[in-house]
């Protein structure tokens, strides 16, 4: 295994004072291997009973792609609402004191411990048009729950965590002298976050985006009860895959995952890009 | 500029962090805040800047209260003890940032911008590192990426809080004789944090020595140096040895010794201290008149040799200097008994006696 990263590193590792590069790397390798791509490439192996038209078969069902585009549209709108409103939580959170703070602060990890039929089940009582929140909207002619708008909904909630927790840290360590010199150069409180906070929190924002965004694009549990799952309407495609495997079409349910794990792949390797060169100045 | 601070008080949560400064600054001054740490120098350098609000107290600039006026309206360049340079920038981009951040009817055009930036960086010496960002630079140029920021809004007030503190002493000398130049160039107003007193002596038109959130002295190096108006700033410019000592019409008594002490005609009897400096304690025979002391160390190596002593009256141990081929250089071996006299000191009554 070291022989292995001995000859991995040749090319690109760098002195550095800390030791083991070659013994850690090694390991990444073997680790990664096991748990992530062993699974990954029975996935993968599987739909080749298919065959190539089989398989674009399978992917060019409108089903399929009607599902496909909702998990993938409605994860990254979520991601995307939750990295702004997250923001502006953690900002919140850390800025500012404020009674039952603390409280606050542990209620944005429920999402993560709540089992997700149990959300998926209370986020579809409340938003049903019968429910707390639905009934606010139905007069509105605005129907929540049972439609994408409630995938949606139910995609931001899980999300919210990955931003803020993702965000708080750094947000903690920003140092105070570095927005006084803003101000003091003659920078408007827009201008100080635009120009000076916004960056160095950057890389942190897209990590929690990244984050929600993966766990979205994967959700089942918390997201049936309140979709409806019509389908061409408000069926997710990890719904499909399971009614797929329920009629033993496991080569079909197989041949929609390979095609998520392809899709989520490059968005997640395109985010890391962006990260990059959010990072440029920190390396050289 | 003129700077005018006027009783200025500044407590937090309840700590007084300055009580009731008072301070001047005319137009081309240079002015040196020396103090020991926790003497509330940020804290009065950051109430000039608008960083922070006063609790009391009046702030002109050049006659006009600026009490109302954010840190943003007051053009006064700021430069942070860390540098607090914007990681994400390049050199070029943080010295800029004050040019481009102004609103759009007052922001120079982009090529303009430009020349002024490399015109700053010529003048800070870093003209071809403007495109490196400031994981790149050494300390010394980091300050020097700081005070160029600074300069860019062409500030009339220049506040500086221990500009040299995190650097080697010969980069520290270097760049402290230049800022003085580029101070006198471009006639500004500066003030600077500093608590070396070799520094302030050095580099400042006037230094204010504070203590425990007040103004001590404020004067001309030479004023503060050889007429100290409280016992602190004689301690704290310099060494200086302490001797109990009692003050009576003019006059110190120090043991057995009888010195003048002419800033206190009045006193009757009082107690007080002498202070020494180790180059004004002579050493003499052990048979002569004086304080009778025992030698303990001997630094040989530096510009003089240096003698640490104890009185035999009292244990106290005292520092003395003596230059290197003086007779009194064969006076001196470890453990020996020898005499101190002097003939300057400096006496201060007791606060309860004066
Ligand atoms: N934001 C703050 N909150 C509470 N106390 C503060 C704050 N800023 C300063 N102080 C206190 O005020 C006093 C003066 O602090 P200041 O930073 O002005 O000292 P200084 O003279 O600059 O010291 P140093 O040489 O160590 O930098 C200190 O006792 C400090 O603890
Ligand atoms: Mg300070």
């Amino acid at each position: 295994m070291t022989a292995l990263a001995t000859s991995l590193s040749g090319g690109f590792k760098r002195p550095s004072v800390l030791p083991g590069f070659g013994l850690t790397l090694g390991f990444a390798v073997a680790y990664l291997s096991i748990i992530v791509l062993l699974p990954l490439s029975a996935l993968v192996l599987r739909p080749a009973t298919l065959g190539i038209s089989g398989f674009l078969g399978v992917l060019m069902d409108s089903r399929v792609l009607a599902a496909l585009r909702l998990s993938f549209g409605a994860a990254f709108i979520a991601a995307v609402v939750n990295a702004f409103f997250g923001l502006i939580v953690a900002w919140v959170l850390v800025r500012y004191d404020f009674p039952f703070k603390r409280i606050v602060d542990a209620l944005v990890d429920l999402p993560f411990a709540l089992p997700t039929a149990v959300a998926g089940i209370s986020l579809a009582t409340i938003y049903a048009p019968n429910g707390w929140v639905g009934s606010l909207f139905k007069p509105l002619g605005i129907e929540i729950a049972f439609t994408p708008l409630g995938v949606l909904v139910a995609l931001i909630f899980i999300g919210l965590p990955f931003v803020v927790r993702s965000l708080q840290p750094v947000l903690q360590d920003l140092d105070k002298e570095v927005e006084e010199a803003a101000v003091s150069l003659g920078a408007s409180r827009w201008q100080t976050f635009r120009l000076v906070i916004l960056p160095a929190i950057l890389p942190a924002l897209l990590t929690g985006f990244a984050l929600a965004f993966a766990r979205a694009v994967g959700e089942y549990g918390s997201v049936i009860f309140i979709a409806g799952n019509m389908p061409l309407v408000s069926e997710i495609a990890p719904l499909l895959i399971v009614i797929k495997l329920e009629q033993f079409d496991y080569a079909g349910a197989a041949a929609i995952g390979v095609i998520m794990l392809a899709a989520s792949f490059l968005i997640l390797l395109l985010i890391n890009l962006v990260q990059r060169w959010s990072r440029r100045h920190e390396e050289h | 500029m003129t700077i005018t601070a006027d009783g200025i008080y500044k407590s937090f949560n309840g700590f007084p962090a300055l009580r009731g400064v008072n301070l001047s600054a005319s137009r081309g001054e240079f002015v040196a805040l020396l103090g020991p740490s926790g003497s509330g120098k940020t804290t009065l350098l950051r109430i000039l800047a608008g960083l922070e609000f006063a609790d009391s107290g009046r702030l002109l600039f050049n006659g006009r209260d600026v009490a109302s006026q954010g840190a943003g309206e007051r053009n006064v360049g700021f430069v942070f003890q860390h540098y607090a340079l914007f990681k994400h920038m390049t050199v070029a981009e943080n010295v800029s940032f004050g040019l481009r951040v102004k609103p759009r009817d007052k922001r120079p055009p982009k090529a303009v911008i430009d020349k002024q930036v490399n015109e700053l960086l010529r003048l800070v010496q870093l003209d071809r590192l403007g495109d490196r960002y400031p994981s790149q630079l050494s300390g010394g140029q980091r300050q020097r990426v700081a005070l160029a920021r600074a300069l860019a809004i062409q500030p009339a007030v220049l506040l500086l809080d221990e500009p040299f503190g995190a650097l080697d002493a010969k980069v520290r000398k270097e760049l402290r004789r230049w800022l003085r130049r580029l101070h006198d160039d471009m006639q500004l107003t500066s003030l600077f944090v500093t608590h070396d007193q070799e520094e302030a002596l050095e580099l400042a038109d006037r230094i204010a020595v504070m203590s425990d959130g007040r103004i001590e002295q404020i004067g001309t190096p030479a004023e503060v140096y050889q007429r100290p108006a409280t016992a602190f700033v004689y301690e704290f410019l310099g060494n200086a040895n302490r001797l109990p000592c009692r003050i009576d019409r003019g006059r110190a008594m120090v043991g057995s010794l009888v010195l003048p002490a002419p800033e206190h005609p009045e006193l009757r009897d009082a107690t007080g201290v002498a202070f020494v400096r180790p180059h004004d304690l002579i050493i003499g025979d052990a048979r002569a008149e004086g304080l009778e002391a025992r030698v303990r160390q001997i630094f040989v190596a530096g510009p003089a040799i240096r003698v640490e002593l104890a009185l035999l009256a009292n244990g106290e141990m005292l520092e003395a200097e003596v230059p290197h081929g003086s007779p009194a250089g064969e006076l001196i071996a470890p453990d020996k008994l020898v005499t101190l006299t002097m003939t300057k000191i400096r006496a201060f009554p007791d606060a309860a006696t004066a």
